[in-house]
């Protein structure tokens, strides 16, 4: 990545800037801005990059090249692109749990067991895709788990895994290696998110997935080095690829069914379970209600039913009556709210939700981590209570409204004691809870909450409290209830 | 290893010397001593740690020991590891060191263990039967390998049947590229080098390329099928630590490998650039625009050989007599012309002259070319090396480095590492690298062997060679 001194001193040498006309009309010290220029130091401030690039007439991608640099030379690059890739996860959450699966391939299954020897070459894409179909739908059939090694790539293999898995099911038992390298090429913080963003993806598709990580040099490993790193195996077959997944050997052979469940056996020892999924909104409780320290959100929509801001009359009435275990649930939200409302004060948690996301909060009453079964949409007048309610937290700087990142309103995450909690919704409308402990990605998010604001994504303190105002205001127009 | 800090100060401590007086020896403030001893700071030059120890009265090994521990101190771990590898490798090598018999023992006389299209083995034992089996097989075909020296018996394995493996060999090795600055890098690829030389005066058809990658993470043993050896009909797949092996037989699966092996081929690039005869080969050792730097056993006697000495030297019935006089004649020219123009510095060990004045015979052209040199030859030619040693262009190495074995003959320039190697069948093998890593670290090397107090005083490098010319008077 470029650096922002070199950038800004080849556009003043292509374009003949005159440095004292420049620092005029940036308003800015003129010896200060050639330190600037020579690399030694960096700008204070965006807005003065801003006005640096307007001054140099750079255009819409030129200035974004400039912004980049100017992080990079503030935070670092490995930090830049640490920051980059948990933004990415963010915006581009929505695409990548709701995979297009172009593959079409058919699903009949050979009843004969002799379709493949003992060993079978599998020397083009689709010999290899009727092979991984035949031995997920011989596993299917035997009511057998699957283990898979296998990376996320430019590879169609998981959208075969997913289709196949949605007619066939079958338990699979994923073994991921996260990355423990940075290389120039690749920050291991990158790949390793977008490894987590295709196993959401997996757990969010396949009936039984089970994902388990090890650490190495994954790049290294599944690459083009490496004559066959990836594998499927089941008790009776065992099917090598190479990291394309171009080409591979079917093994039927139970020597070799044997002696590659003892390598993964080997691996799966070194291995720790990546996702721990909430069972139920109790545990769920349980979980934020054992920590006294700081919670950061991010979301399309305030966390309000965290923090007390539904009051336990509109609790009350908002929760289906045809919910199981109604009266304990209502015991444990009571006393969970009142924690965390104590929690917020104390701890300085923060909660970045989106504008777009407040006004659909306006509009229908719902909140869309919780499942729609769970309570009835808040009416206009329960939601100006609970608006309203949320003000004076507004105020402290607790509820800030995020620019420029726009949250799908299918996730939200949130990070709580080394902790990330990520709550996601599914095609089919499921929503799926699920913690992750793992210390490499969620120091990756933590850092990248404590950045969001060194990264101008958060709107000031008086624009939030501002914006939530006009919503209420303009709740009480359509309600009719302005006095 | 101890610091030099608390080695130093428990040296003290047990000889209770007075601090101050041996300041005064050493010609140094007492209170900056007493930093040294404190490790707040350290001597400037290896030359005070050799007073100091000299003062203790340390024995050799205990002021090596000194001198090891303020080298580490001075330089960093990361330098002074390189650095010890790089002696290791010239003080442990020699292309007939590999321990051959362990690798027998695995072979079992048949075929048994390859049957069928598809062959599993899940212990070290069968592993290696297996591919001695592909070694040893009548077979005239190209063989590929690819694994690394740490794979020690695999290494063995191939030295144990280089005479039964008439195959030309393919091997690729994988030069570690994330550890690039440390230690570890640096002894990954001198065992690359050790092993890519050892194969290659040992196996008559022997080709070596590498590929950089992080070899930690692609030969590990948790990676599933990295170590390979292919044949025409068979191809061997295994772990690292060879508890898990399966080796193909059908034509479409050894395919499969054969394209992974072919397109590896496309990544990777030759280790050495083969020498074709005497000229190309100290043109490798000799030009550079830059510092060219010599190390061997013996003296670097053959740019001081006279027209006259070939003459009388070359063996009558040598094949082709007249025109490889004719060829050595042009040589020596074309070498004395690049002596003059350029910055030629040479190493020798005090075993490889002394070798020479007892044989007469040079180690690096072959042993039929030069029989044993008249003592009135060797004084000539020691005479002559004296003034190279006078003008600073020859240094004699230390102790240390006696082990230096006679059959290897080293030159850096700033680009290249050339390597000559004698086999113990009495091949020569010339061999240019120009991969940085190892260029680079060699060099390193030669540029610190004065700090490291590897170098013999120029006085020390006289007495040696009068006293070698003395005994040859003496003697004959």
């Amino acid at each position: 990545m470029a650096n922002f001194a070199h950038q800004l001193g080849i556009y003043i040498k292509e374009r003949h800037i005159n440095i004292t006309d420049m620092a005029h009309y940036c308003n800015f010290d003129r010896p200060t801005l050639h330190k600037i220029i020579g690399g030694k130091r960096n700008p204070p401030t965006l807005d003065l990059v801003r006005q640096i690039c307007n001054y140099l007439n750079l255009s819409p991608v030129e200035q974004e090249e400039m912004v980049d640099a100017y992080y990079t030379s503030v935070f670092g690059e490995d930090a830049h692109a640490e920051f980059e890739s948990v933004r990415d996860f963010i915006l581009n959450f929505g695409i990548s749990v709701s995979p297009a699966v172009p593959t079409n391939v058919s699903y009949v299954m050979e009843e004969d067991a002799n379709a493949y020897p003992a060993v079978s070459a599998l020397s083009a894409p689709d010999e290899l895709q009727e092979a991984i179909v035949h031995l997920l739908g011989e596993a299917a059939n035997a009511g057998d788990a699957v283990a898979l090694i296998a990376q996320p790539g430019d590879h169609a293999f998981f959208d075969l895994l997913i289709k196949v898995t949605q007619t066939l099911p079958v338990t699979i038992r994923h073994l991921l290696c996260l990355n423990n390298q940075n290389t120039d090429t690749n920050s291991s913080s990158r790949y390793n998110i977008e490894c987590l963003s295709q196993a959401l993806s997996l757990y969010a598709e396949l009936p039984e997935y089970q994902l388990y990580y090890y650490y190495d040099d994954a790049p290294a490993r599944f690459s083009d080095y490496t004559a066959y790193p990836c594998l499927l195996l089941s008790s009776k077959g065992a099917i090598i690829a190479n990291h394309r997944f171009t080409n591979g050997i079917y093994h039927r052979d139970p020597s070799v069914i044997r002696l590659y469940r003892r390598y993964t056996g080997l691996l799966m020892e070194n291995c720790s379970e990546l996702f721990h999924p909430f069972k139920s909104v109790a545990e769920q409780c349980q979980f934020y209600s054992r920590f006294n320290c700081a919670m950061e959100v991010v979301e399309s929509l305030p966390c309000l039913m965290s923090y007390h801001f539904l009051t336990p009359e509109i609790v009350d009435q908002v929760i289906t009556d045809t919910t199981s275990g109604r009266s304990e649930l209502m015991t444990l939200l009571d006393s969970y709210l009142n924690n965390r409302k104590t929690q917020l004060t104390k701890t300085h948690s923060h909660s970045y939700f989106t504008e777009s996301g407040l006004s659909l909060f306006a509009r229908t009453g719902r909140f869309p981590e919780v499942p729609d079964d769970f309570y009835r949409p808040l009416t206009p007048s329960e939601r100006i209570t609970v608006l309203e309610n949320m003000l004076p937290f507004v105020k402290n700087g607790y509820f800030r409204i995020l620019k420029k990142l726009e949250v799908s309103n299918d996730i939200t995450l949130c990070l709580q004691d080394h902790s990330l909690v990520i709550a996601f919704k599914c095609r089919d409308q499921r929503i799926i809870l699920i913690r992750l402990d793992e210390p490499r990605l969620t120091s990756v998010f933590e850092h990248f909450f404590r950045r969001l604001e060194d990264y101008n994504y958060v709107l000031p303190q008086e624009e939030t409290f501002a914006i939530i105002e006009d919503t209420i205001a303009a709740l009480k127009e359509k309600e009719g209830l302005n006095e | 290893m101890m610091s030099f800090d608390r080695l130093f100060s428990q040296h003290v401590n047990q000889q209770k010397t007075d601090i101050t007086a041996l300041a005064d020896y050493c010609q140094a403030d007492p209170n900056v001593l007493r930093k040294w001893l404190r490790g707040k700071d350290k001597p400037k030059t290896p030359e005070t740690v050799r007073k100091i120890c000299w003062y203790l009265a340390l024995s050799p090994d205990a002021t090596r020991q000194m001198l090891n521990a303020y080298y580490r101190c001075l330089w960093g771990d990361d330098a002074y590891d390189e650095f010890l590898s790089i002696c290791q490798f010239f003080t442990h090598f020699s292309p007939g060191s590999q321990t051959i018999d362990t690798g027998r023992s695995f072979y079992t006389g048949t075929d048994s263990l390859l049957e069928g299209d598809v062959c599993t083995f899940d212990t070290p034992r069968d592993l290696l039967g297996a591919m001695a089996t592909l070694f040893t097989q009548s077979d005239t075909s190209p063989i590929t390998l690819v694994f690394q020296p740490e794979q020690e018996h695999l290494t063995n394995l191939v030295m144990a049947f280089k005479q039964m493996l008439k195959r030309p060999v393919k091997h690729f090795l994988c030069f570690d590229n994330l550890h690039t600055g440390d230690e570890k890098g640096a002894r990954s690829m001198i065992a690359c080098l050790h092993q890519a030389l050892t194969f290659h005066g040992h196996l008559k058809d022997y080709t070596v390329s590498y590929y950089y990658g992080n070899a930690d993470a692609l030969f590990s043993p948790f990676s599933l099928n990295q170590g390979l050896i292919l044949t025409d009909t068979e191809a061997l797949t295994f772990s690292t630590d060879l508890r898990r092996g399966i080796c193909y037989r059908t034509p479409e699966t050894v395919a499969l490998f054969r394209a992974y092996a072919d397109h590896l081929d496309t990544l990777s690039r030759p280790v050495f650039v083969e020498i074709q005869n005497l000229k190309e080969q100290y043109q490798a050792f000799n030009v550079s625009d830059g510092n060219t730097a010599i190390l061997s056993a013996e003296p670097h006697l053959f740019p001081l050989l006279s027209r006259e000495l070939i003459e009388d030297n070359l063996p009558e019935g040598f094949p082709d007599r007249l025109q490889v006089k004719d060829n050595l004649f042009d040589f020596l020219t074309f070498v004395q012309q690049s002596e003059s123009s350029n910055n030629i510095t040479s190493y020798f060990t005090r075993k490889g002259l002394i070798s020479f004045t007892e044989t007469g015979l040079f180690t690096e052209v072959f042993s039929n070319m030069f029989p044993s040199l008249s003592p009135r030859r060797r004084v000539e030619l020691l005479k002559r090396f004296r003034q190279r040693v006078i003008q600073g262009r020859a240094f004699l190495l230390d102790d240390v480095l006696d082990p230096l074995s006679p059959t290897l003959h080293l030159g850096i320039t700033d680009s290249t590492l050339s390597l000559l190697v004698r086999t113990p069948e009495d091949r020569m093998i010339t061999a240019v690298l120009d991969e940085p890593g190892i260029v680079n670290r060699f060099s390193r090397f030669f540029g610190h062997l004065k700090d490291y107090g590897l170098v013999e005083r120029r006085q020390h490098a006289l007495d040696a060679i009068n006293a070698c010319i003395d005994d040859l008077i003496y003697n004959y």
